[in-house]
C-alpha cells in the first residue's frame, strides 16, 4: 500500500513526495524514475544524510486532521549541458505530397494547344508551335486528387528544343490538424490544454481539446483548416496556472492531415490544495537516514506565502522530534508552502525539501490552506 | 469760268453716282474669311500602287447655297479665302498627285460670318471606286509537303475579306481588281498543316482604277518546336532561416533577470520575433526578451523568426530555470 492509499484509508490525509534539488535536465518520467533511484542508490553509498520526514497537519479537525510525508534527499546537480527530452525545435508538416501522375497542358500561339500526362521528368512534349507558350503542371496523388500545381511561360523556338522548369506549390484548400499531447498524468491535477493555431494574417483557430485527465493526454483536433503555414500556441493547464507550452512552426496542407505527438516532460506545478481549519495544527515527518559520522542535530521549519518564493523560518526541532506544531500564535491563518530541513551536528544545512517537488506524492504537490 | 452744258449734265451724273454708289455700299453685307487646312492622308503603307501617291497640289472648291464660288489650286495644306459673303458654303477639297491623278477628296460645310475668319478642317479620304491587287507569295521550294496559305485584308471601317489565294508549288497568287480604294491591311499566314511557319502583316493602299502588286518572300521558315518540361517543388514557406538564442543562462538564481537575444543567420530582410514562454508569446518583433526571473520553475523558450512578406522563416528553442531561492 502506497504512502497516498494508506492517508486515504486512514484518519489522516497523507501525501509524500521527494526532492530533487537542482535536477537538471528535466527528465522523462520513465527516466525519471531510474535516476531517483540511482540518486538514492548514491545517497546509501555515500551514507549521506536521508531523512524520511511525516509532514503531519493535525489538530482543529478531529477525523478531519490531515498529515502528508516528505522525502529528503540531498541536493544534486545534473549536467547542465544536458538538453531536455523535448527540447528539439522542429516545424510539424504534414506528409509530403506523393504524386503518381502529372498532368501537363499548355496554351501557345494562334490557340494552339496540348495536353500531356507524364510519370516522370524530366519530359519531352513535341510538335509544338514556335512562339509563346504557356504550360500548366498538375501533379496528382494516387487518389487522383491534385496535390501541387504550376504555371510557367516560355519561348518555343522553331526547331530545336526549348527547356522550361516549372515550380509546383501546394494547391489552396483545406486541411485538418491532429496532435496528440501527453504529459505525467500524477503531476497535474486539473489539466487543460488549449492549442491556438495562428495563422500569418488574420485571427487564430482553437483546436479542440479531448482531455484524457487520467492518462495525462489531450487529443487536440481542427478540421477545415485553410492551408498554410501557422505559429502552434501549446499551453497545459494546472487549473488556471501554465504549467507547461510550446510554440510550433505548423504546416496545413490541403485534404492532408497534418499529425504529431507532443510530449511534455517538465511541469511547473502549482500544487493542490489541503484545506485545515482551527487554530492549530502539527507538521509530523519520518526521520532520515542519520550519519554516525556527522548526526543529525535539528530539524529546521520554513514556510512561505502562496505567491512567494523566498522561504521563512518557522521553527526548529531537536532531532529526535519529527514534528512541528504551527499555531495562530506563529503563524497568521493564511495559505502556505511548508519546506523541511536537516541540519547536522557540523551544522551542516540540507537543501529544503518542499511539497511542490517532482518527486512528491501526490506527485501534484500540495500546499496548506488554513483558515480561510 | 464759264460751264457748258455738257460740264453741268456730266456733274449732275458723277453727283448722282456718287450718292447712288455710298447707298450701294452702306448696304453691301460684309464679307467672310474662311481658313481652310487640309488633314494629312499619308499613312505608313507598306505596299502601294504603281503610281505616285505623293500629293502634288490640291484643289480647293467652294459653293455657297446663295449660287457665289471660288476654286482655288494650291500646293500647300492651309489657305485663307477672303471676302466671302455670309452664309453656308460647300468647301470640297481635291488632291491630286503630280501626274494629275485624282488621289483623295473631302469636303466640309461651312457657316461664313460676315467679318469672321473661320479656320475650317478638311478630312480626306481616298476618293471612292476599285482597285486591282495582286498578291505573290513565295517560301523555299521542298520546305513545306502541303502549304496552305490564309490571308486576309482588314479595311479600316468594316468586315475582313478572306483572299482565296491559290498555291503553286512553292508560291500562291491572288489578284482581283474588285479592292476598295483606301488602306486595308493585309494579313498572310503560311500553313503546314494548322502549324504557322511564316506570316506577315503588311499595310497596302490601293487607289481606284490603279493597279497595286506585292511579292512576299518568306526566306526562313519556322520548324516546329518542342519542349523538355521539368518541375521543381516550390515551398510556399521555405523554413530557411536559422534562428539562434544567445545570451541566455540555462540556469539562473532567483530573482535575477534573464536576457535573450535572437538572431538569424545572413542577410534575410526584415524579420519579424516572437517569443514564447512555455507556448505564451511574451514579445513581438523584437530580437531580445527578458525572463523576469521572478518566479522559480522551468521555461521552454520558443524564438520564431518569419520574414516580413511571409516566404521564409524558422524558430530555436532552448530552456530556462529559474532556481528556487536560497534559504
Amino acid at each position: 500500500m502506497s504512502r497516498l492509499d494508506r492517508a486515504r484509508s486512514g484518519p489522516f490525509i497523507m501525501s509524500s513526495f521527494s526532492r530533487l534539488r537542482h535536477w537538471w535536465p528535466p527528465p522523462r518520467p520513465r527516466a525519471l524514475v531510474k535516476r531517483v533511484l540511482g540518486v538514492v542508490a548514491a545517497v546509501l553509498a555515500t551514507a549521506a544524510v536521508a531523512a524520511v520526514l511525516l509532514l503531519g497537519l493535525a489538530g482543529c479537525g478531529g477525523p478531519q486532521a490531515q498529515t502528508a510525508t516528505i522525502d529528503v534527499a540531498p541536493g544534486t546537480t545534473a549536467p547542465a549541458d544536458a538538453a531536455p527530452a523535448d527540447a528539439a525545435p522542429a516545424s510539424i508538416t504534414p506528409p509530403a505530397p506523393e504524386p503518381v501522375l502529372y498532368r501537363l497542358s499548355g496554351a501557345g500561339p494562334a490557340g494552339a494547344t496540348f495536353s500531356h500526362t507524364a510519370q516522370s521528368f524530366p519530359t519531352d512534349v513535341e510538335g509544338l508551335l514556335p512562339g509563346e507558350w504557356v504550360i500548366n503542371v498538375e501533379a496528382l496523388d494516387a487518389q487522383d486528387r491534385v496535390v501541387l500545381e504550376g504555371t510557367s511561360a516560355t519561348m518555343v523556338a522553331s526547331g530545336g528544343p526549348t527547356t522550361i522548369s516549372v515550380a509546383l506549390a501546394p494547391v489552396p484548400g483545406e486541411g485538418q490538424v491532429e496532435l496528440y499531447v501527453a504529459w505525467p498524468a500524477a503531476l497535474v491535477a486539473a489539466p487543460g490544454v488549449t492549442a491556438l493555431l495562428r495563422p500569418r494574417a488574420g485571427e487564430p483557430l482553437a483546436m479542440t481539446a479531448d482531455l484524457q485527465p487520467a492518462d495525462g493526454a489531450a487529443s487536440c483536433t481542427a478540421a477545415a483548416v485553410p492551408s498554410g503555414w501557422y505559429r502552434l500556441e501549446l499551453q497545459l493547464h494546472d487549473g488556471a496556472h501554465v504549467v507547461a507550452g510550446r510554440a510550433e512552426l505548423l504546416q496545413v496542407r490541403s485534404a492532408t492531415t497534418t499529425s504529431a505527438a507532443i510530449t511534455i516532460a517538465e511541469i511547473n506545478k502549482p500544487g493542490a490544495p489541503i484545506t485545515v481549519d482551527g487554530a492549530s495544527f502539527t507538521l509530523y515527518w519520518d526521520p532520515p537516514e542519520n550519519d554516525p559520522a556527522d548526526p543529525l542535530a535539528r530539524y529546521n521549519v520554513y514556510y512561505r506565502t502562496r505567491g512567494t518564493y523566498r522561504w521563512t523560518l518557522l521553527g526548529a526541532t531537536p532531532g529526535a522530534t519529527e514534528s512541528f506544531p504551527v499555531s495562530t500564535d506563529i503563524l497568521p491563518h493564511g495559505s502556505y508552502d511548508f519546506a523541511v530541513t536537516t541540519v547536522t551536528a557540523s551544522g551542516a544545512e540540507s537543501d529544503p525539501h518542499t511539497s511542490l517537488d517532482d518527486t512528491a506524492q501526490p506527485q501534484t504537490g500540495w500546499y496548506v490552506v488554513w483558515g480561510q | 469760268m464759264r460751264y457748258t452744258w455738257y460740264q453741268w449734265s456730266a456733274s449732275v451724273v458723277l453727283l448722282l453716282l456718287f450718292i447712288g454708289g455710298c447707298d450701294l455700299l452702306v448696304n453691301q453685307p460684309e464679307a467672310g474669311t474662311l481658313q481652310v487646312s487640309i488633314a494629312g492622308t499619308a499613312q505608313a503603307r507598306s505596299i502601294g500602287p504603281d503610281i505616285s501617291v505623293d500629293v502634288d497640289h490640291y484643289v480647293i472648291r467652294g459653293e455657297s447655297v446663295a449660287g457665289q464660288t471660288f476654286e482655288e489650286t494650291t500646293p500647300e495644306s492651309q489657305l485663307v479665302i477672303r471676302g466671302l459673303a455670309a452664309g453656308y458654303w460647300d468647301v470640297t477639297v481635291d488632291a491630286y498627285n503630280e501626274g494629275n491623278v485624282h488621289l483623295y477628296t473631302g469636303s466640309v460645310r461651312v457657316l461664313v460670318e460676315g467679318g469672321v475668319s473661320l479656320p475650317v478642317m478638311v478630312s480626306l479620304v481616298a476618293v471612292p471606286g476599285s482597285g486591282t491587287l495582286a498578291i505573290e507569295v513565295s517560301w523555299p521550294a521542298g520546305e513545306l509537303s502541303s502549304p496552305v496559305l490564309d490571308a486576309q485584308l482588314v479595311p479600316t471601317l468594316g468586315d475582313a475579306v478572306v483572299l482565296p489565294f491559290a498555291v503553286a508549288g512553292a508560291a500562291a497568287t491572288f489578284s482581283s481588281n474588285q479592292i476598295a480604294a483606301g488602306y486595308h491591311t493585309l494579313v498572310v499566314k503560311l500553313k503546314e498543316d494548322d502549324m504557322i511557319v511564316a506570316g506577315a502583316v503588311e499595310l497596302v493602299q490601293i487607289v481606284g482604277g490603279h493597279p497595286t502588286q506585292a511579292d512576299l518572300a518568306f526566306a526562313q521558315l519556322n520548324a516546329p518546336g518542342s519542349l523538355e518540361v521539368g518541375v521543381e517543388v516550390a515551398p510556399e514557406f521555405a523554413e530557411s532561416l536559422n534562428v539562434t538564442i544567445d545570451g541566455g543562462e540555462t540556469i539562473s538564481p532567483f530573482q535575477t533577470p534573464v536576457t535573450l537575444w535572437g538572431a538569424v543567420e545572413g542577410d534575410p530582410g526584415n524579420v519579424v520575433f516572437t517569443w514564447y514562454v512555455n507556448g505564451v508569446a511574451v514579445d513581438s518583433g523584437t530580437a531580445q526578451t527578458v525572463i523576469s526571473g521572478e518566479v522559480p520553475g522551468h521555461y521552454r523558450i520558443d524564438l520564431i523568426a518569419v520574414t516580413a512578406d511571409g516566404s521564409d522563416g524558422g524558430m530555436s528553442t532552448t530552456w530556462v530555470e529559474i532556481q528556487e531561492p536560497v534559504l
